[in-house]
């Protein structure tokens, strides 16, 4: 574990980078959510989310760090599929899809990488890229 | 920190109201200060990536989710507000709307006529453009030819912006994070700067926690990068919006007397569905939201279709779906064309505070709203059918831009937080006509009729 965060301990980021890898894993010629190592740049984002819902989200990540990837990807799983759960398991499945997925796809998609990442980002991998043209006047486009 | 600074008015919250607010107060000669909550960025320094501006201009680093967990909002947190982040559409009201605000309100000056004068004011002071047919994008084109081959009407957007770049190349769907040409019109480029110009103070980073009403005026209390400030003002604008401004009344303990303080609010919950083609489609590129549906028939079953797209993050978290199939998704980001279904819903939902004084939006579907849905989404599937996609995705989330309610304006203060001058009931010196004080849904985007009714709201307090 290469990234260095203020926010998240070792522990809490090593569980994260294992459930990036379930929603994110290697796919033909596309990396995995850990080869990129978005995470190094966690903090940038992390830091502008909730207090109150970062320190949720790290208690969460030190107790889903003891379990197998077995049970995480079930946990992903029924994340996407909370229906038919009793209610209040329902609605906090449903707020761990948005933090999850929040949080990891924000990273992957970020076109940010680790040091030790020489590859394609997964944004150029899509294809996606964009124009920002100046305007005069207005010296914006960088 | 107590402040001996004196000023006639401040106003809270730099969106469109605010910025609005701000505009007409200092113009009219009063000493103003204006308060965000965010940054102020200008067109150099909005953040870049999608994963920077997300986190940055919103709140909740990115996105706010219902207490059910079933809807995600989105609202600007910088100078300017969600006027930033928005698209810059800015239809007035019709009849329908103005007919059902009426109706809700007990309030006579809703009506296109009287309202007309409000919103020339404000549209006198922005550049307003249709985007022409040839700059329409594939997405665009996908759009018409299936509203056309299943007999749908549909039209050309009006979009506050003065000079897009499009023939330059320029791909406009960046301006979701900050518009780098500053020819989107947000309440920074029409009203802010040129407030500033004429001696607007504004306070970036300055977060109101509580307003007490007194008989000379209002005390905002508040932090300021960390630091604690008091405000004594003759007169205070709330223009937080629905969240920021009904959250902020609800802190400062007026749900005693006011019962209606958190109710009626209402989002135009979006329904986002993709369609893949073989071919690029590229709906990120060039102009990237130009027409609509501008069917008489759908807007009386209680729906608009939109032809809108997302950058890649905002996707990704759109797709029903993890591991190799999310992949896979994505791979065709360049393939996909894009609609949403936008309900007109019921103001059924409501914002409260918990136990720790936080902020909850407690909205869900009603009946109504599922069968609203459920018959938009069944005519983008039937347009999606006539121009024939290798596959369609329906995303299950809902998400919501336009946030509305929470201060409802009305005669009677049992049922209304808001009187028909945009004062407080009972509490002259505090006004507020931002979206918070919309009685329901209109159905129709909201910025330019929030400034024309903060351009009424001004001439009352001037008067």
């Amino acid at each position: 574990m290469s990234a260095i965060s203020t926010i998240f301990s070792p522990r809490e980021l090593r569980t994260l980078e294992r459930l990036g890898d379930i929603m994110l894993p290697r796919h033909g010629d596309t990396p995995s959510f850990s080869e990129v190592g978005c995470i190094e740049h966690i903090d940038s984002i992390a830091q502008y989310a909730p207090k109150d819902d970062i320190a949720s989200l790290c208690m969460l990540l030190r107790v889903l760090s003891f379990a197998p990837n077995f049970l995480l990807r079930a946990l992903l799983r029924a994340t996407h599929n909370p229906a038919g759960f009793p209610a209040p398991i329902e609605t906090l499945l449903r707020l761990l899809n948005f933090a999850f997925r929040g949080l990891l796809c924000t990273l992957y998609y970020s076109g940010k990488t680790g040091a030790a990442y020489s590859g394609p980002t997964p944004l150029e991998q899509i294809g996606f890229a964009l124009n920002r043209m100046p305007r005069d006047g207005v010296d914006g486009s960088g | 920190m107590s402040s001996n600074l004196q000023y006639d008015a401040v106003i809270i919250g730099s969106g469109s109201s605010g910025g609005t607010a701000a505009y007409r107060l200092q113009s009219a000669g009063l000493n103003c200060l204006l308060l965000e909550a965010g940054h102020y960025h200008t067109a150099k320094t909005y953040p870049r990536p999608e994963a920077d501006y997300s986190a940055q201009l919103f709140w909740g680093g990115g996105i706010e989710i219902s207490q059910s967990g079933r809807m995600g909002f989105l609202r600007g947190r910088c100078v300017g507000g969600s006027s930033i982040i928005n698209q810059g559409l800015m239809d007035r009201f019709d009849k329908v709307a103005f007919d059902d605000w009426r109706a809700d309100s007990g309030i006579d000056f809703f009506t296109e006529e009287a309202m007309a004068p409000y919103y020339d004011a404000i549209e006198s002071r922005m550049t307003l453009q249709y985007i022409p047919e040839s700059y329409r994008n594939r997405n665009a084109h996908k759009f018409i030819e299936g509203m056309e081959a299943i007999g749908c009407k549909w039209g050309i957007l009006r979009r506050g912006q003065c000079d897009c770049g499009t023939p330059e190349g320029n791909d406009c769907i960046a301006c979701l994070g900050g518009c780098h040409r500053d020819s989107k019109q947000s309440s920074l480029v029409v009203s802010i700067r040129p407030a500033e110009e004429l001696g607007l103070t504004v306070w970036d980073h300055a977060t109101v926690t509580r307003v007490e009403h007194r008989n000379d005026g209002v005390r905002i209390e508040g932090t300021r990068n960390g630091e604690a400030f008091n405000i004594d003002a003759p007169r205070v604008v709330l223009a937080g919006g629905s969240f920021g401004t009904t959250d902020i009344l609800l802190r400062s303990g007026f749900k005693d007397k006011l019962p209606a303080l958190g109710t009626r609010v209402a989002t135009h919950p979006q329904f986002m569905s993709f369609a893949y083609f073989d071919e690029p489609i590229d709906a990120h590129m060039g102009a990237f939201q130009s027409v609509k549906s501008d069917d008489p028939d759908f807007r009386q079953r209680g729906f608009k279709l939109e032809n809108v797209y997302g950058q890649p993050i905002g996707l990704a978290m759109l797709y029903p779906g993890f591991g190799r199939e999310l992949h896979e998704f994505m791979a065709g980001y360049r393939h996909m064309a894009c609609m949403e279904v936008a309900l007109r819903d019921e103001a059924t939902g409501e914002i409260k505070l918990d136990k720790k004084g936080r902020m909850r939006v407690h909205k869900d579907l009603t009946a109504q709203d599922q069968a609203r849905a459920k018959d938009g989404l069944e005519v983008v599937y039937s347009i999606y059918d006539a121009i024939k996609p290798k596959r369609i995705v329906q995303s299950p989330l809902q998400f919501c831009l336009h946030l509305m309610g929470g201060c409802p304006i009305g005669m009677d203060p049992k049922t209304s937080v808001v009187d028909a001058n945009f004062q407080v009931h009972g509490h002259p010196n505090l006004f507020c006509a931002d979206t918070s004080v919309f009685p329901n849904a209109p159905g129709i985007n909201p910025a330019l009729t929030t400034m024309a009714l903060t351009n009424k709201m001004v001439e009352g307090m001037l008067n």
